[in-house]
């Protein structure tokens, strides 16, 4: 079974949602509704290493700002 | 017996007849499927005698048809044409059976008639029969083996019929015969190496076959059913306007969009699917009028690509074929040969494009009319289409039932119907965007409003204080001593730190300090991490480094032992004096930490969220029927996997006691259920191979307390289940599937006794699961795809790790916006009622000689074997070799079975793909510490043994040694060793067991395929005497071979206006 996620050699998009979660997306597909594209096309390493780098606080954004609201 | 008569000629076969001969062969007693029935319905005054002339004036005047199939002494197979044969011919009067009933009468001898198998060394291999249902009312039956004809020859066979009718049998009325025998020359010079190296390459780097139904027999003994499609007029019109707008024929049309239908079916992207062509193509003069077998089945090969525009993909598909115009003489067997391969498709397409004379046909007739003609054949395949080109383009689906039913077909059929209509309109369209199947999207609900999991606890402590929450030993806890001590550990916890989004590790042996210290993590709002600390030391290590807790709740010996810094430790009997609100807490705050084992060998955390980890909680309320009646829960499993984890959690939500059973006690059922009895536990949460374990050694009249069965972590075995629920008729048995990523569990099955796999089921409560093929959409109902999990059970992700997150959990295009799914990495398929079904693992996919294989029925085989307690099948790569299905076994005492003779017994079982190559005995399988089969503690079979040259010890043996040795071309074989291990194919079996009938030993091509040794096949030979050396045998062997799966059928329904 070939899952178009792990193929090396695909084309991928970083997808981003309001959450600020950020997910690999492979180009053929139509990009799912609440996601926007931030970074692609391009190969599937140099998708992850964007991912890496820029998605430095896990936590859901709602989230992150109803603790800073509340200074938790 | 007919007399004998002089041979005329001897000539060799055309590929597709060897491949038909195989099949002829393989099983004598069964129906052949390859015999053909042509049906008539004749119009006015027929004289009998004249059209029984006109029908050996048929037979006489074409050689091939008089043909007889031999094995020559060298091995080589041909067909021998008499000089002349006696035509079968039979008169069938009807007139005497009621009006009413001579139809279903008239169908009954047909039905008779298929039943009778022809003799490939008998000719003719054809036969007529006349039935008179009416004074004006003619039927003519002409019973054919398919070795003779193909259908492009049918229409030209009847109208020569109705021609010699109307010339009263004199043959000189038609012009001179071109002779089949010009077109076996023809093949006998083309470029047998050049046509090989085009079929290498054009299908290098196929790794796979494409099979719709991999379990299918392969020798079907039932004929195919049907489901026709008819296009209607405007859409056919549109069709062929849309081809030929992309310079397409509607052949490579369909070529393409089956090949996208196989693969949603099959979960592939490179697909290989079968095709008939005619094969009149070929420089013969006159082919396009000649009688005989020209039809020869072969792979088309399609790369999918997601992205590429549908009309694209189709016209690379035609261009990619026309370059293996040139060599489409090749053999089906050669060319898999050719791509080192065996069977490489299980699905046919025939594309009928022969011309019709129906107006020639009509007006060679002499005073009657044809009004009718239906053509009845078959083929082995476990799906064919048959397109008939016309007004209206016909779509015939061929299934063998027992491998693809009805509804599965109609759905294939409507899929296509999409998929043409996809081409007609949107050919633009890139593969992947198709709408080809028609799924509904589920509602789209938002994410429960749960309650942190520690509400759910302190509501569940407020109903029942006093109610026993946790035994252990002969302690016991109450709920309001629980929640009293776990929130001042809260309290001591809170002020050393602990908040939501910060981790605490807890590292305590299983004793009531452990369930209390969990809970106080959660009261403080962080996130638990349970960790075993009888672990490893380095392993430990390695994960503190990862999640770097806040704190680490463990004994003062254990911080010590891993170097714990005492800023970072809490005593598990810590106080603190704490006054204030507690931090407010989220649903999406982290609830948990749990570490899996990871595939670049480091554990990865799972961080699982409140939301996730209540929802689990809640849905398991409801599984317990919503804490009515608290029970008592064993709780033995190791906290530091989520299913122990949500064992004690589960417990304390619902109102149970914990009965907590001692590490010791995991894995052995006398302590398991000296704990279980000791408490009266009714709910039991166990693996399969526990379960296998208390079947076979947990004491008589033991868990007799338990209501509730509850099986996960592992696919559950029918037989298993079956066993289980017998020895314990009161207690349910619940199969539940998930994964740490999704807070334990995603899908509930309850076990209702049906035969074969247990599945998964389907969602539990605040959860959508997802089959979906390589191109993310929805697989089709019954297809293979791969699992994925959506809903309020996601975790967060991995812990540091958000690259890995973002490639496991992706953006969801089924559910509320901005969702995740959450992929599994397990394979599934779906029913047409939502139950999903396992079928494996798709990164550790199992292939044997090419096929795909689920090493679950062979461990189910294995286990079905008397003498056998347990078994494992794996599938190995040891040294150079190829990968080899290696099965585990251990025996029951007393029985001490044989190795090999396991081996021989599953060979007699099981399809050859399925069979191990090597059965190891072992005392006990190796289990992981969570108790799954630990596949790397299994020990390497040794090979060596296995391809021992034993020598032979009775004549029969050493006979079949030498023949082994021979058809396989090896200098030397042993009684032990495996045929198919060797190198042979069934193409060779056929060989094999003809040489073995002329040295007196009576075997078949199965026997074969089911002894596999030397010695099995000298067991199973009944020494009788063969047919005298030098006399022709009814068998053939290959000049070019064909593999087990192809051949096709041909044609189609050929209609009379």
């Amino acid at each position: 079974m070939a899952n178009p996620f792990d193929d090396e050699n695909g084309v991928f998009h970083v997808l981003v949602n309001d959450e600020g979660q950020y997910s690999l997306w492979p180009d053929f597909a139509p990009v799912p509704a609440g996601w926007t594209g931030v970074h692609g096309p391009d190969t599937r390493a140099a998708c992850l290493d964007h991912i890496d780098r820029h998605w430095t606080d896990m936590r859901p954004r709602s989230l992150a700002e109803a603790m800073r609201r509340t200074g938790a | 017996m007919p007399a004998r008569t002089g041979v005329a000629d001897v000539l060799p076969l055309s590929p597709m007849q060897e491949g038909m001969v195989f099949h002829a062969l393989y099983d004598a007693q069964a129906p052949d499927l390859y015999t053909g029935q042509l049906t008539a319905r004749l119009d006015g005054p027929l004289e009998p005698d004249r059209m029984r002339a006109a029908a050996e004036a048929l037979v006489a005047r074409h050689a091939n048809l008089r043909a007889a199939f031999r094995t020559q002494r060298s091995g080589r197979p041909v067909q021998v044409i008499r000089t002349e044969v006696r035509t079968p011919w039979q008169v069938a009067d009807l007139t005497g059976v009621p009006e009413q009933e001579r139809e279903a009468a008239f169908e009954r001898l047909l039905a008779a008639d298929r039943e009778r198998r022809f003799e490939l060394a008998r000719p003719p291999l054809l036969r007529f029969q006349l039935a008179r249902l009416g004074a004006r009312d003619h039927r003519l039956v002409l019973s054919s083996h398919h070795l003779l004809w193909d259908g492009w020859s049918a229409p030209l066979l009847v109208r020569e019929l109705f021609q010699l009718y109307t010339a009263g049998g004199d043959p000189s009325a038609l012009p001179r015969v071109r002779p089949y025998r010009d077109y076996l020359a023809w093949l006998a010079r083309q470029d047998r190496e050049a046509a090989t190296h085009a079929w290498s390459a054009a299908l290098k780097g196929c790794d796979e076959p494409s099979l719709i139904a991999p379990g299918a027999p392969e020798h079907p003994a039932a004929p195919p059913e049907r489901l026709v499609v008819e296009l209607p007029e405007d859409e056919t019109a549109a069709l062929t306007r849309a081809a030929r707008t992309h310079r397409l024929t509607v052949s490579s049309v369909l070529q393409g969009l089956w090949a996208i239908l196989l693969a949603r079916h099959t979960g592939r992207t490179d697909v290989v699917l079968g095709a008939t062509v005619s094969g009149r193509d070929a420089d013969v003069p006159g082919i396009e009028s000649m009688i005989g077998l020209f039809i020869n089945t072969l792979p088309v090969r399609v790369r999918l690509r997601p992205e590429e525009p549908l009309a694209d993909l189709l016209v690379r598909v035609q261009t990619e074929q026309s370059a293996l115009l040139d060599h489409r003489h090749l053999g089906l067997a050669d060319v898999q040969r050719a791509a080192g391969h065996g069977v490489l498709f299980d699905t046919l397409l025939v594309f009928e494009s022969y011309p019709i004379d129906d107006d020639g046909i009509a007006r060679a007739l002499d005073g009657l009319r044809m009004t009718d003609v239906t053509v009845r054949d078959a083929t082995h395949y476990p799906l064919a289409l048959t397109a008939l080109p016309g007004p209206r383009l016909t779509l015939t689906f061929s299934h063998q039932p027992a491998a693809l039913d009805r509804p599965a077909v109609t759905r294939m059929a409507e899929q296509l119907r999409l998929l043409i209509e996809d081409f007609v309109h949107r050919p633009e369209r890139p593969v992947a965007r198709l709408t080809g199947s028609s799924s509904a999207r589920p509602p789209a609900d938002g994410p429960a409003c749960h309650p942190a999991v520690r509400a759910l606890i302190e509501a569940q402590a407020a109903r029942t204080p006093d109610a026993p929450a946790v035994r252990h030993g002969d302690d016991t806890l109450t709920y309001a001593e629980l929640n009293a001590r776990a929130e001042r550990l809260a309290a001591a916890v809170t002020a050393r730190g602990a908040a939501p989004e910060s981790v605490v590790a807890v590292a305590l042996p299983r004793g009531p300090h452990l369930v209390i210290a969990l809970l106080a993590v959660l009261k403080a709002g962080a996130a638990c991490m349970p960790v075993d600390p009888a672990h490893p030391v380095e392993r430990i290590a390695l994960m503190l480094g990862e999640a770097e807790p806040r704190l680490v709740i463990c004994e003062p010996d254990t911080a010590h032992r891993l170097g714990i810094g005492p800023d970072s430790v809490c005593p598990p009997d810590a106080t603190a004096d704490l006054r204030g609100p507690r931090s407010p807490l989220s649903p999406d705050n982290p609830a948990y930490l749990i570490f899996t084992s990871g595939s670049t060998g480091r554990p990865k955390g799972v961080l699982g969220t409140q939301r996730a980890l209540a929802n689990r909680l809640l849905w398991g309320r409801e599984l317990q029927g919503g804490g009515d009646a608290p029970g008592v829960r064993l709780a033995k499993s190791p906290v530091s996997f989520i299913d122990g984890l949500v064992e004690v959690l589960g417990a304390l939500v619902n109102g149970d006691t914990l009965a907590l059973a001692d590490d010791a006690a995991n894995g052995d059922p006398v302590a398991l259920a000296a704990v279980a009895d000791a408490h009266r536990a009714t709910v039991v949460t166990a693996v399969p191979s526990l379960y296998t374990a208390l079947l076979e050694a947990a004491p008589p009249d033991s868990f007799g307390t338990v209501r509730t069965w509850i099986s996960s972590g592992e696919q559950l075995p029918a037989e298993l289940a079956g066993a289980l629920t017998r020895r314990w008729p009161a207690a349910r048995l619940v199969n539940l599937y998930g994964c740490s990523e999704a807070a334990g569990d995603s899908l509930v099955h309850e076990y209702d006794g049906a035969a074969g796999a247990v599945p998964l089921g389907r969602p539990i409560a605040g959860t959508r699961v997802h089959v979906l093929d390589p191109f993310l959409r929805p697989a089709p109902v019954g297809a293979c795809g791969e699992l994925y999990l959506a809903g309020d059970g996601l975790a967060r992700g991995y812990l540091g790790r958000p690259g890995r997150t973002a490639e496991r959990f992706v953006a969801d295009p089924f559910g509320p916006p901005g969702s995740r799914l959450y992929r599994t990495g397990d394979l599934a398929r779906t029913r047409a009622d939502g139950t999903v079904e396992f079928l494996g693992r798709a990164d550790d996919q199992v292939k044997i000689r090419g096929v795909r294989v689920e090493p679950g029925e062979t461990e189910a085989a294995a286990r079905a074997l008397p003498g056998v307690a347990r078994a494992a099948v794996v599938a190995r790569e040891d040294g150079p070799g190829p990968r080899r299905l290696v099965a585990y076994v251990v025996p029951e005492p007393p029985a001490a079975p044989d190795a090999l003779a396991l081996r021989r017994a599953l060979a007699e079982r099981l399809p050859g793909h399925l069979v191990p190559s090597a059965v190891v005995l072992l005392d006990a399988l190796p289990l992981t510490p969570s108790g799954k089969l630990d596949r790397n503690a299994l020990p390497a079979p040794d090979l060596a043994r296995a391809s021992r040259h034993a020598p032979p010890r009775t004549a029969p043996e050493k006979v079949l040694c030498g023949l082994f040795a021979d058809v396989l071309g090896l200098e030397q074989v042993g009684v032990d060793d495996d045929f198919f291990e060797l190198g042979g194919d069934s193409i060779v079996s056929v060989r094999l067991a003809d040489r073995a009938r002329r040295a007196g030993l009576a075997l078949t091509p199965r026997d074969v395929f089911t002894r596999r040794t030397p010695a099995g096949l000298a067991a199973a030979a009944p020494e009788e005497p063969g047919p005298a050396a030098g006399e022709h045998t009814a068998t053939a062997a290959p000049l070019v071979s064909l593999s087990a799966a192809q051949l096709d059928n041909v044609k189609a329904r050929w209609r009379s206006r």
